[in-house]
């Protein structure tokens, strides 16, 4: 097996270097030798070479680690690094693992240290010095001798890809979310402060939605040029003005989306909760954690547990909640219930 | 054009401008352009089409007809700090873009969610001046990318779908296949003309209001 062992630029690789990882990349080289694979080590100028194989003197940073060596050094010996089957990136920076993958070379493993973050992408064959390694990088390997190192090679050439978990950002735009909750809702949706129906549920379920609102007309923009432009309203009630004019149980879910923050701060989001309890099964609830003094129209700071207090006290029963980032407040709550 | 202080950038650096055939760039526009430092291999490509994924698509091809290394995409409403580029290129990653808001005031990033079989874009905050964030998506409007990403995905780049603008779309690729996130560097910030926002300092000044 050819093994390209790429070292950082910061020291040279040698027996008794002052740079333990520098030391330690030698002693791999003198290991993988012994175990009869050609080593082609990529070290900086006094590095010394390995028993078999070859050097290649790479830039050196003369301390730092410095992504530009490391690129440098991978433009430089792009066609050797191609000939060997597997390519170990011991350097702080992972720069040769970055390049291989852009490359789409898939045989590479890398030694993620404690002393830097490693590639930014293309994390995978990722191995460890031990098993403390694993807190840091639950889907490494461990490979601490020359032998373990062999085998993590023979793994990346039969094919083996052990890699970094994608991340999830799980929670949705607070429309989608609207959208998603009275997809999954039966009945009639009631749209409680629907303004101009910015989650567009009107088009996407007919003849299922009702809007409510104590205007007729978009607010906002009257304020801002006094001319009234209509919004698509069935029902002119302040909703919380109670009751609602609507029958017990007439509606499967009721949208109150952004509008719980809108309304003063003396419980009136309880009564309306409550009042949504009595008129349909589900309650979608979508709103930033904002305060009046960012925002004068925002007159209640919503949080998490405030929410879910009033839900609970009003007699809903969570199904899904999710935290949210609102792009003008860093945190907001979506919360899907059901009837206790 | 004046050089920049710029080593050896390991290739050609090519810029495109997606424009449209009736678009009269605006005097701040010309005059960042004429202050933008750029390296000595740097070729200019201007592409008009009504439709901005058809011009991102042909402008794509011909940078790597053209050999580039980098394509760096320019939009013609954004201003960009004169060092840009030089920023830009500092960080050796694949794709780096700089920060600005879009027409309806909100940060040019988002991350991208797969929820209950849809797409979902949720913008992120933009990092501040010394500051880089990773995120999935950008707007194309000053993004310095490498060759291989195109070269790594499956043609058409840009297209209009799942109800995403056609840059969004790319790097839902690039998310998907390739799982690289954009780098978001915040000494790059840059002014946009349809928000009107554009600070004495490339619009560092309306993104602190949006940090805000």
């Amino acid at each position: 097996v050819r093994v390209a062992l790429v070292a950082g630029a910061e020291s040279p690789a040698r027996p008794l270097s002052s740079d333990p990882m520098a030391w330690r990349v030698w002693n791999l080289s003198l290991g993988l030798a012994c175990l009869g694979c050609e080593v082609d080590l990529f070290a900086p100028g006094g590095s010394r070479p390995p028993a078999a194989g070859s050097l290649h003197i790479i830039p050196g940073s003369h301390g730092g680690a410095s992504s530009d060596c490391d690129v440098q050094a991978f433009r430089w010996y792009r066609e050797i690094l191609a000939a060997c089957d597997v390519v170990h990136d011991l350097s702080r920076t992972g720069r040769t693992v970055e390049e291989l993958y852009l490359e789409g070379g898939a045989r590479y493993v890398w030694t993620a240290r404690e002393d830097a973050p490693g590639p930014r992408f293309g994390r995978r064959c990722a191995l460890v010095e031990n098993a403390a390694g694993l807190k840091r990088l639950p889907w490494a390997r461990v490979a601490s001798s020359p032998a373990e190192h062999a085998q993590a090679y023979r793994a990346v050439l039969e094919g083996e890809a052990w890699e970094e978990p994608a991340r999830v950002f799980a929670h949705p735009g607070r429309l989608l979310f609207q959208r998603w909750a009275c997809r999954r809702s039966e009945g009639r949706i009631l749209n409680a402060g629907c303004n101009t129906d910015p989650a567009g549920l009107r088009e996407l379920f007919p003849g299922r939605v009702v809007g409510m609102d104590d205007k007729d007309y978009e607010e906002g923009h009257f304020f801002r040029t006094g001319e009234k432009v209509p919004i698509p309203v069935d029902v002119v009630h302040d909703m919380t003005s109670l009751p609602w004019p609507f029958e017990a149980d007439s509606f499967g879910i009721v949208v109150l989306g952004d509008v719980l923050e809108d309304l003063p701060d003396d419980g009136c989001q309880l009564a309306v909760l409550r009042e949504a309890c009595r008129v349909a099964h589900q309650v979608c609830v979508t709103c930033p954690e904002d305060t009046p003094e960012r925002d004068p129209h925002h007159r209640t700071t919503i949080t998490r547990e405030r929410l879910l207090g009033w839900l609970a006290e009003a007699g809903w029963r969570p199904v899904r909640v999710a935290d949210a980032d609102y792009h003008f407040v860093p945190r907001g709550t979506f919360a899907l219930a059901e009837r206790a | 054009l004046i050089p920049s202080s710029i080593p050896a950038v390991g290739g050609l650096v090519a810029a495109c401008i997606p424009t449209k055939h009736d678009r009269r760039v605006a005097l701040p526009w010309m005059l960042a352009m004429d202050q933008f430092q750029v390296p000595l291999d740097y070729h200019i490509h201007v592409f008009a089409d009504y439709n901005v994924a058809t011009g991102r698509e042909r402008l794509a091809e011909i940078a790597l007809a053209d050999g580039a290394s980098y394509i760096l995409w320019l939009d013609d409403d954004i201003y960009p700090p004169a060092n840009g580029l030089d920023l830009a290129l500092r960080h050796r990653y694949p794709i780096v873009s700089g920060c600005y808001v879009d027409r309806e005031d909100r940060p040019a990033a988002v991350w991208l969610a797969d929820w209950e079989g849809e797409v979902v874009a949720n913008h992120c905050r933009l990092p501040g001046p010394g500051q880089r964030l990773a995120c999935d998506a950008v707007g194309l409007g000053f993004c310095l990318m490498d060759t291989r990403i195109l070269r790594a995905l499956p043609r058409p780049w840009f297209v209009y779908e799942h109800r995403l603008s056609e840059d969004f779309y790319f790097f839902l690729q690039v998310k998907r296949r390739l799982r690289i996130p954009v780098l978001l560097d915040g000494d790059i910030a840059l002014g946009h003309e349809r928000t009107e926002q554009v600070g004495p300092d490339g619009g560092r000044m309306p993104l602190a209001r949006v940090r805000a």
